[in-house]
This record gives C-alpha cells, structure tokens and sequence, in this order.
C-alpha cells in the first residue's frame, strides 16, 4: 500500500510527458508544414525582400521593406489572398531562369503574377514613339507646301515666323554653323540629330494648346515645312515612312554617347 | 591653380580649426563654445503675457483652449512665406518649375508640397481606377496592370534625391553670380521618401529578351513626356513609385505613379507612368537629344549624361539668409551624389584659403540629401564662405571655373559646382 502514491505519481509523470511532447509534436509539425504551404503559391515571395542591393558597401538605413498597402479585397490577408486567387505565374521562361541563375547572382523578388496580357492591336494603339530609323512612323505624306499653312494656323504664334522664334519663343530655325561659336544656338536646324524625333515630338505634344490634334498628314508637312526653312531638304520633298528616316541632319554626328560614363571621365 | 591648403585637424574644440573662425565639427555638442555666451546673446523681445488669477506668467495661447482637429494638416500660418517659388509662362502655363525653398527648410526630407515641379505641359488629372501601366516591346509576354494589381505587389521604401538636370544652372550660365537666393539658384532638388516596387519585378514578370538594352518611359501627361533609360539601371535601384513620405504621390509628383531613378537627372523619373518598352538602344526622344544635353566646346554635345555628380551648397547663410552680429553661428547645408554616399564636407570661410570638415547628419543615404553643420565665429569682418562635398567614388565638387572649362559658353545642365557666398561686414550675404 504505501508504495501506491509512488505509482500513482509515476503514471501521471509519464502522462504529462506523454501530453508535452503531443503538444511539441504538434508545433513541430506546424512549423514543418509552413514551407510546403507556401511553395503553392508565391506567398513567400510576396512577404521577402524585393531585390538585394547589388554592391552594398554598408547597409542602407534607409532602404527598409514597406509591407503593401492592403486593397480593400485584400485587407485581412492580400498575400493569401493573392495565392487563393492567382495561379503561378505562367512558365517564366527559360530565359529569366537562366539569368538569374547562371549569369547574375542579384536576388530578384517575384510578384504575385498580375499582369494582364496585353495584345498587339492594344500596343499598336498607344505606342506613339519613332526612334531613328522610323520604325512605327505611321501611313501618310505631306510636302513643305502643305506643312506651311498648318505652321500658319497652329504654329507661328508660339514660335514666330519660319520658326525663327523671337521675343521669348521657341526657336525652332536658324542656328547653323553656331555650335563652337561663343553663343551657340541649339535649334531643330542647327542641333537635333535625328529629323524622326521632331516628327515624334509633333505628333505626341504639339500644339501645345491641343497635343494630338494633327493628323499624320498634317505632321509629316509640318516636319518638312521646318525642315526646308535652312534647306534640310529640298522644298517640294515628299515626307512619308520611307523617305522621313533618310533625312540627313546636318547635326547627326554632333553627339556623344556618356552611357556608360567613358572611363576617362571618371575621377 | 594650385590646391586649397588643408588646416590640420585639431581636437582642442572651441579653438579655430580652419581660418576665419571655423570651430570643430563637435563643438557645439562638448561646450567648447561656452565662452560665445555673452558675446552671441541674442536679445528676447515680443513674448505677450497675459495676466491670470494665480499670478503666473502665460502667453495667451495658454489661457484659452486651442482649435480643435482637422481633417488634413497645414504648416502655421506665420510658416506662409515658406512656398515654391516659380516665374508664370503666360504663354504656356503648365511649362516651366516651380523651386523648393531651402534656406527655409532644415533636415533633409522635403515636405510634399515643397517637392520641386517641372511639367512640359501642366499638372494632368488622372483617375487610377483607369489608369493602366504598359510594359511591351523586346518582352516575352506583354503585360498591362491596372492599380489594384499593382497594389499587392511587394513593397519597398527607400530616401532618395531627385534633381532637375538644370538646377543650379543659373549659377554656371550667369555672366556674374546670380542675385539670387538657394531656393532661385538651386530650388530643382527634393528629396523624400519613395515607396513602390522595384521596376525589375515588373521586367522580369514580362520576360526581357537577351537584346534589349534600353527601355523607353513615357507619361500619360499632355506632353507624353518620354526618356530612354539604360536597362542596367532599370533592374538595378530603379523603383516604380506610388508614395512619397508615406502618402499617395501628389498629382504634380507623377500621381498615381512615377519612376524613382536614384542618383540620376530628374527628366528620367517620367511622372504619370503610363508605358514602358523595351528597346535596343535609346529611342532619342526630344529630352535626351534636344534638351538635356551638353554642349562641349569642340561643338559636339554630351548625350545620356544621366548621373548627377557630387554637390553641396551651404544654405545658412546664404543670399537673403544674413547675419545679426558678429558672433557663432552654425553653417548648415546639403549635400549629395548621384553615385551613392556622401563621406565628406569641408567648409570654408576664408573664401578657399583654408577647409574645415563639416559634421554630417546621419544616416548618410546614398544617393539621398545629407546635412552637414559646422559652428563659426563669426568676428564682423567681410568672409567668403564655401562648401565642398566627396562621395564614396571619390569624386570631389569641382569650382565653377574648373566645371565650365568642359563645356560651351552658356551651357548649365548637370552644374555642381561650388557655390561662394559672401558676407559683408554688416552680415549681408550675397552671391559671388
């Protein structure tokens, strides 16, 4: 009988251990688990660092991860919401793999994956930029002839007669032969090296009372109206898709690249 | 010309560590200054009191409850002469800039609405439940987010400057020193704190094919402002932003998003994003061609010159910011670097004849404003005071005339030289 208290106390010590390392087992699981949840979706990657600085000299105090503001149908959760919602991004490709696992060792944060498709009839609609050798320059002619009358209507009042500016304005012509003078003049004439940005700057932001609202047309005769005023071109040239990337700039050879600072520049 | 003497340092705080009354950096912090009591006292005068039943003095403000909240905050209506300030184009008002005052402003964060403006053609109205982001061109899969997705992307926030390729411009072009204040000489240049997402999340959501090695960013503004950007930095620090110190960013700061292009000319951080395209090579847009390049003196021009060099001005005191008395005083100014931190100021009140280093206000941020302080006696006597910054490349502030030998008659963009302030013997500073 008196050896009763001792078993007693021994099966409930047994009991107890037994009940602790239950309850270890299960945070044990918990924690083990964790990975394989989030290995569904991009959640992880939504909560880690976005890109690592490349070359840090000493940590940036400043450079802090800002949790994402919460969307209103997000508010609770938004990274799990995000991965309920969201498929894995489609196949990101052999290339940004091979990127970032082969050539750069830069760590890159991956977003959720909300971007949209978007068609080629959408981007056609909306890209407005002609670089240099006129890809993208739309369908349509014009002549200095033309391009005088619409310089007469939506142009001269900001920038005087035959773009000559004058009392304030925007000089547009005249300028040549400055350039290593002690007062240079920089104009369309004398400094702009490629004549399909002037027909880009038109198109998207002239005049700048109502940008956008010349046609194709009407850009083009503009383009060459300004163009034949030093005699860029000869009066009576045809400008169109073909012919405006073929026009020589009398400043083309005028620029040097800085991009990536020569290393002679540097001190 | 050869190189300013350096005045050897000396821990003796409260004795001259340069000429002209320059004190150590740390001298106002372990009361090497204390001797300047008497003679800098400054006279208290103005102070209302009212009287009350208990008999103790109160100012007014004291004795009646004070207005109740408000819905948005306001700086104090005695704060009211601290505004941008800007020159009307009555021809084109929505082109031109407005400046932020910073001989009225200390620290180094820029209050939003003291951020500086450069619009091509106006403030536009946006609504971002329409507004949409494009990313095409050298790209596998062409994407378009609207704002709500953009909202669940990760975050990040970091404090960075932003410059106007022509700010201090005045200063390099003026046949003489511009009688102007910092705010009319070097106003183009804030700096906040930028929240929004790394730009190569975004370019690598869409797959960038191996030649691309430019993107072209364009606004949704009047102008549908456009620069081509070097796809290196585009994935590198670049920060597609939607905030600024905490707040949605303001409409005239490119709401409701803009690019943040650390360290590089402000033209680059194309507001009211609203497309990007991947490019091989530059598109040469009428920013990067015909503005925002530098004429050379052989007549060729610098193009994509796009990192600000390093740069400090001191903004107390400065032209407008005069002293009332011989006596100590506190230089203080900013300085930065498009190439990462600042590691030193040396200031001046010999005009270049002998530096002293400045104190610099931490955390020193690459690529952000940093404050520097030194305390200076000043006796009465006429002085040309000067600061010169270093950045963690090396590079050190240029002068004026060493700056514009590399360039063409009247060319100013990129300017960051250094700036001469003169006081005269009654403390009026002007610029020279």
């Amino acid at each position: 009988m008196s050896r009763a208290p001792g078993i007693i106390f021994g099966f409930l010590a047994i009991v107890f251990l037994v009940l602790i390392l239950w309850s270890r087992r299960d945070d044990t699981a918990v924690v083990m688990t964790e990975p394989e949840l989030t290995e569904e979706g991009p959640v992880d990657l939504v909560a880690g660092p976005a890109v690592a600085d490349p070359v840090p000299a000493a940590p940036d105090p400043a450079v802090t991860p800002a949790p994402a503001p919460a969307a209103p149908d997000a508010a609770a959760a938004p990274a799990a919401v995000a991965a309920a919602e969201t498929p894995p991004p489609a196949d990101p490709g052999p290339a940004t793999v091979v990127a970032g696992a082969v050539e750069a060792p830069r760590e890159v944060a991956r977003g959720p994956g909300l971007g949209a498709p978007a068609t080629a009839e959408e981007i056609a609609r909306l890209n407005i930029s002609i670089p240099p050798d006129g890809r993208n320059l739309p369908p349509g002619r014009g002549t200095s002839a033309e391009g005088a009358l619409v310089f007469a209507q939506q142009c001269v009042a900001c920038h005087g007669s035959r773009g000559a500016g004058g009392d304030g304005m925007v000089t547009l012509t005249g300028g040549l032969g400055t350039l290593t003078t002690e007062r240079p003049v920089k104009t369309v004439s004398s400094f702009w090296p490629h004549a399909t940005t002037l027909f880009d700057y038109i198109r998207r932001a002239m005049p700048l009372n109502a940008p956008q609202s010349l046609t194709d047309d009407q850009v083009y005769a503009v383009v060459a109206y300004l163009l034949s005023v030093d005699d860029i071109i000869p009066i009576g040239t045809v400008l169109d898709q073909t012919t405006l990337p073929l026009v020589e700039m009398p400043n083309r050879d005028g620029f040097v690249n800085w991009w990536p600072e020569p290393a002679a520049a540097r001190n | 010309m050869p190189p300013p003497k350096e005045t050897e340092f000396t821990e003796a705080l409260g004795e001259p560590v340069a000429g002209n009354g320059l004190l150590h950096r740390r001298a106002f912090l372990r009361g090497g200054v204390l001797f300047a009591g008497a003679a800098g006292a400054v006279s208290v005068a103005g102070v209302s009191i009212a009287a009350n039943p208990i008999g103790i003095d109160a100012p007014p403000s004291m004795l009646a409850p004070g207005r109740p909240f408000s819905p948005y905050g306001s700086p104090a209506a005695t704060e009211a002469a601290v505004i941008r300030s800007f020159t009307l184009n009555e021809r084109a008002p929505g082109t031109g800039s407005s400046r932020t005052p910073h001989h009225l402003l200390n620290g180094t964060i820029t209050p939003n609405g003291l951020h500086f403006e450069r619009h091509h053609n106006g403030v536009p109205t946006i609504d971002p439940a329409e507004h949409r982001l494009y990313i095409h061109g050298l790209v596998d899969r062409p994407l378009v987010f609207s704002m709500d997705a953009l909202m669940r992307y990760p975050m990040e926030s970091m404090i960075r400057f932003v410059e106007c390729a022509g700010n201090s411009g005045a200063a390099a072009t003026a046949l003489n020193p511009p009688r102007n204040t910092v705010q009319g000489i070097h106003g183009l240049l804030s700096c906040s704190e930028w929240t929004g997402i790394r730009l190569a999340v975004l370019l690598d959501e869409a797959g960038i094919q191996p030649d691309a090695n430019w993107i072209l960013a364009e606004g949704a503004d009047a102008a549908a402002m456009s620069r081509s950007i070097p796809l290196e930095k585009a994935m590198d620090d670049t920060l597609l932003a939607l905030y600024q110190n905490g707040e949605a960013i303001r409409p005239e700061q490119g709401y409701p998003m803009r690019l943040l292009v650390p360290g590089f000319q402000g033209n680059l951080n194309v507001k009211w994003l609203r497309r990007i395209e991947l490019t091989n090579g530059p598109t040469h847009t009428k920013d990067e061609t015909s503005k925002y390049s530098e004429l050379m003196p052989d007549g060729t021009a610098r193009q994509f010159w796009l990192e600000h060099g390093v740069k400090s001005f001191i903004a107390r005191p400065s032209y407008g910011v005069n002293l009332s008395g011989p006596g100590l005083y506190e230089i203080s100014g900013l300085a930065w670097s498009g190439y990462g931190r600042i590691t030193r100021v040396e200031v001046s009140a010999d005009n270049g004849a002998s530096w002293a280093d400045a104190a610099l206000g931490e955390p020193i941020v690459p690529k952000a404003l940093t404050r520097f302080r030194l305390p200076w006696e000043w006796s009465g006597q006429e002085a040309v005071v000067m600061s010169r910054a270093t950045d963690e490349r090396g590079n050190v502030q240029p002068t004026r005339d060493v700056w514009r030998t590399d360039f063409a008659p009247g060319q100013g963009y990129m300017y960051n030289g250094i700036q001469n302030w003169a006081v005269s013997a009654t403390g009026e500073v002007t610029n020279v």
